[in-house]
């Protein structure tokens, strides 16, 4: 079973409680699908996703980009960030 | 012409970032350093700590280098240290040092860079807050966010 894998960072890894899982892949997880997906693993996630980003692969997505995971990504939850 | 990325847990010097971009045919060296502050709004800041996604990080921070070589062309040097992980009240969080032949393309590029780094690096910083109660217990933590989406 092909996998992908997500990462939490920041706020993300507070309320995920994680840093990162391996999730099974199946074809047609689109952005929004994926925030679903997220939530139902992780309900305290919902308010973080609803400010956060996904990068994926190490580039953040286009909102507006026609994307679905693929098997062996990295997607990435981006909170809001704050370097500097 | 060097491209020097680092995200590091070691206290950053200003002058050891500087230094490594010296250049004799440079004739200015610019430079920003960002320090952590002790307070937000009325709350004492206790300590604050920093995380990154440090390989998209570091592949974020050489995109910018990459871009402003090509917005100014006068670029010799460019580094750019982050601090991860705490980053005690008034400690170096973050330093950016641009050598170029001439002064006003490396100080524009430096001004550039740090607003960029602030809106598309994925870098986070946490505030802890002091009660300041008799007891020294914390006061609660956040999860700073800068002021702008990335692009």
């Amino acid at each position: 079973m092909p996998h992908f894998t997500v990462l939490y960072f920041a706020s993300a890894k507070d309320a995920a409680k994680a840093e990162s899982e391996k999730l099974d892949w199946s074809s047609g997880i689109d952005a929004a699908a994926l925030t679903r997906l997220l939530v139902q693993l992780h309900p305290e996630l919902d308010q973080v996703l609803k400010t956060s980003m996904f990068a994926v692969n190490m580039e953040y997505m286009d909102q507006d980009q026609s994307w679905t995971v693929q098997p062996g990504d990295e997607v990435a939850v981006i909170p809001p960030v704050s370097g500097g | 012409m060097k491209d020097i990325v680092k995200i590091t847990s070691d206290i950053i010097s200003l002058d050891e970032v500087a230094k490594s971009v010296h250049d004799p045919k440079a004739g200015a060296i610019s430079t920003f350093s960002g320090t952590t502050r002790d307070n937000f709004e009325d709350k004492e800041v206790k300590t604050l700590a920093y995380e990154a996604y440090v390989p998209m990080a570091e592949k974020s921070i050489q995109s910018l280098i990459t871009a402003a070589r090509q917005k100014w062309s006068d670029l010799i040097h460019i580094a750019i240290w982050h601090k991860i992980g705490d980053c005690p009240v008034g400690e170096t969080s973050v330093v950016i040092a641009v050598s170029s032949g001439h002064r006003t393309q490396g100080l524009e590029a430096v001004h550039w860079l740090i607003d960029e780094l602030k809106v598309q690096v994925p870098i986070w910083k946490k505030e802890v807050y002091t009660n300041g109660g008799p007891d020294g217990t914390d006061g609660g933590e956040v999860w700073k966010a800068n002021n702008t989406i990335p692009k």
